[in-house]
């Protein structure tokens, strides 16, 4: 086997018909994380009566498993019953109400709420206590507090690991891989089981995921000067 | 098709799974002890800035922290044989397992080196001057100053980095080893059970992170009292 | 008028108040003195709800609460009553000095902006601040910084000011214009309760002095009755140990 560097593009054209898939599966996860991880936090951080209990036991438990078995597992615990069903009433086909990729995103956006929210909570953790007490001194409820001092702050920290959270997404996104979602990943392959290229093919892919990755830290990288505005003017005055 | 999940089946399965541990153990081990030395080496080229090494170093550590870890397996299944060719070595009979060790260990090494890098960049230059000041030696201000501190900073992200590394090991059941997953799958694909294999394999992976991470927050108050 | 009645609050087995009234008339500016440890600051803090008393009463004007069992809208309504300064400020670090003084204003007491921007103004220009609208928290020196703190708090018009320890945090050189700014307030006839070390105000300001250790008032009385003729032990030590180290000061 040698290398040919033109197949890399071959491949390339390939898997770029599938780059919507990739982003699917990473950008929705990251929006689904942040809308469910966000009120997680919150709970852990006002001790709310038993979902903070609950969260507290359940986030460091989930955080230890691996995507891989997020996707696969998920993938198992929402086929199987389906099949059964289709089984039990003699239904002709395998009913498939949902296809790989609705799976692949529950799977991914599981795996987000889990890991975003203990951003979330360490952004929260960073706002200083006397900031919210201030709020309450001027008369601010927990909500109010939470919605215009805390959150923005907290926010300016966030961003950047936010920013982290969603490469490891963009990248932890290619496992779908192992239920047959043809995502970059997977489309790439596709063109290498007509002309045997593997590495050829796998570069390419790896050329797609290396731009994405630092598209997404070089934006991380403006918006977080934008978000420091008020930091920034700290450290010039030194 | 019998039920969708028996529990008395994960506790059937786990003693066949869990045989399989070692093999996780080891390229977690490989990988991260690999990984560390290549990752000094980086760190080494990246903060003496060496010419043309330095380029290379940035390259090489943004590819690894910007593709999945996957690829980079796959890359060096089919690359590595092509390479060594070039130099008349023939490995294609080589077991899987070494191509996991390698590629897993090339990839910790990027994360490494910028832990590594960062920390020693974090040090303030005073402390250098300082050492030079009472007549230290370079390599001594280094090794008695600088490294010290730098080890404190460092130690946190290097065990979120080592159950990173953990947990990226489930991925290696892809290229058909035969770790605790592919055992699960294994198991699966002759008692039509696979749910049950992957539950006791996730309930490793709990146990292990939770212990990694638990013993590193210990680890790190023992041996950084005023870390704060 | 504020009034307090057996406060207690322990943290763990450390008993911080042992059950402490106070009362506080309209325009009244009380000081509370005591060494560190005394309870001082956590009554304050109680007063304010930032810490949960186990036991006592709490009456602001015609409000009044039991400290255990203060339902979530009676804590917002004693807080819409009184406002804090804090020892470190706590200005909003992501609002401007303007920002900062409306927020109050705006958002907890909804107060139309254009309203709100207007006594905003018009507080940070009595405190000297006419030309730090837009700054930032970070821009600000400390003295800076709690004048508009005390600029947010003024603006309330709140039934009384806690302030907690106002000028320890700050240099030295920098003590003297939050003093006098506190001072323009008490002149203005804003009730006022007070915690701190500094001994001149407490005399030339304070209507009325408490003294406090161990978690209880010990001693009571005009300035002039608490610094001229302390009648316990324990006052005249605190104060002998104070005004040594003011006299080293000079």
């Amino acid at each position: 086997m040698t290398f040919d560097a033109s197949y890399i593009l071959v491949s390339l054209k390939v898997a770029l018909r599938y780059l919507h898939v990739t982003l699917l599966l990473s950008v929705i996860p990251l929006l689904a994380g942040i809308a469910l991880g966000t009120p997680i936090a919150v709970c852990r951080k006002f001790r709310m009566r038993f979902t903070s209990q609950a969260a507290g036991v359940l986030i460091p438990t989930l955080r230890g498993i691996p995507l891989v078995l997020y996707v696969l597992i998920l993938n198992f615990l929402i086929l199987k019953p389906l099949d059964m069903l289709a089984q039990h009433y003699a239904w002709a086909d395998r009913l498939r109400m949902m296809n790989s990729i609705h799976i692949g995103i529950v799977a991914m956006s599981a795996y987000a709420t889990v890991t975003i929210s203990e951003t979330m909570r360490s952004a929260l953790n960073s706002v200083p206590d006397g900031q919210y007490e201030a709020c309450f001194s001027v008369g601010l409820t927990r909500g109010q507090a939470l919605r215009r001092i805390v959150m923005p702050q907290a926010l300016a920290f966030a961003v950047p690991v936010l920013c982290n959270n969603f490469i490891g997404l963009i990248k932890g996104s290619s496992i779908v891989y192992v239920i047959a979602i043809l995502d970059v990943l997977n489309g790439a392959m596709s063109s290498a089981q007509i002309n045997y290229r593997f590495l050829e093919a796998y570069i390419a892919a790896a050329l797609i995921y290396w731009v994405l990755c630092i598209s997404v830290e070089r934006a991380s990288w403006l918006l977080e000067r934008r978000l420091r505005r008020h930091r920034a003017e700290l450290t010039t005055r030194g | 098709m019998g039920k969708l999940f028996d529990i008395a089946l994960v506790f059937e399965y786990m003693p066949a799974i869990f045989s399989r541990v070692s093999v996780t153990l080891l390229i977690v081990s490989v990988s991260v002890v690999g990984g560390t030395l290549l990752g000094f080496l980086l760190a080494a080229v990246r903060l003496y800035r060496m010419p043309l090494l330095n380029g290379a170093a940035v390259f090489y550590i943004s590819f690894v922290r910007g593709t999945p870890v996957i690829i980079q397996m796959f890359i060096v299944y089919y690359a590595l044989p092509i390479l060594l060719s070039q130099v008349d070595i023939n490995i294609n009979r080589w077991n899987k397992l070494y191509f996991v060790l390698i590629s897993y260990a090339l990839n910790n090494a990027a994360f490494m080196a910028e832990i590594i890098r960062s920390a020693i960049a974090s040090v303030p230059v005073g402390q250098t001057e300082a050492a030079h000041s009472v007549g230290l030696s370079g390599f001594q201000a280094l090794r008695r100053i600088v490294l010290p501190q730098a080890f404190c900073t460092a130690f946190p992200a290097f065990g979120t980095r080592v159950v990173g590394a953990l947990q990226d090991t489930s991925l290696a059941f892809t290229l058909g080893i035969l770790d605790m997953l592919g055992q699960a799958q294994a198991i699966g694909v002759r008692t039509y059970h696979v749910l049950e294999g992957y539950v006791a394999v996730a309930l490793f992976f709990i146990a292990a992170s939770l212990l990694l991470e638990k013993g590193f927050a210990w680890a790190g108050k023992k041996l950084l009292p005023n870390a704060g | 008028m504020i009034r307090v009645r057996d406060a207690r609050k322990s943290f763990g087995k450390n008993e911080v108040l042992r059950g402490v009234s106070l009362d506080v008339k309209k325009g009244e500016v009380v000081v509370i003195l005591g060494p560190s440890g005394s309870g001082k600051t956590t009554l304050l803090r109680c007063i304010n709800f930032l810490e949960n008393a186990d036991d006592g009463e709490l009456t602001i004007g015609d409000l009044s609460v039991r400290f255990k069992h203060a339902t979530k809208r009676e804590i917002l309504s004693v807080r819409r009553r009184t406002a804090m300064v804090f020892q470190n400020y706590n200005l909003f670090n992501n609002k401007n000095a303007l920002e900062n003084v409306m927020e109050g204003l705006v958002t907890a007491r909804g107060i139309p902006v254009s309203e709100a921007r207007e006594t905003a103004k018009r507080e940070l220009d009595k405190v000297g601040l006419s030309d730090k609208y837009e700054a930032w928290p970070s821009q600000l020196s400390g003295g800076q910084q709690q004048r508009v703190a005390i600029a947010r708090a003024v603006s309330l018009n709140p039934e009384v000011i806690l302030f907690d320890e106002p000028t320890s945090a700050l240099d030295p050189e920098l003590v003297g214009e939050v003093l006098a700014v506190m001072r323009d307030v008490a002149r203005e006839g804003i009730t006022m309760v007070v915690v701190t070390h500094e001994m001149s105000f407490a005399s030339d300001i304070a209507d009325h002095v408490v003294f406090m250790d161990g978690g209880v008032i010990v001693e009571e009385g005009t300035p002039r009755e608490i610094f001229t003729r302390p009648k316990e032990q324990r006052t005249r030590q605190f104060l002998d140990r104070i005004l040594l180290k003011y006299d080293y000061a000079i």
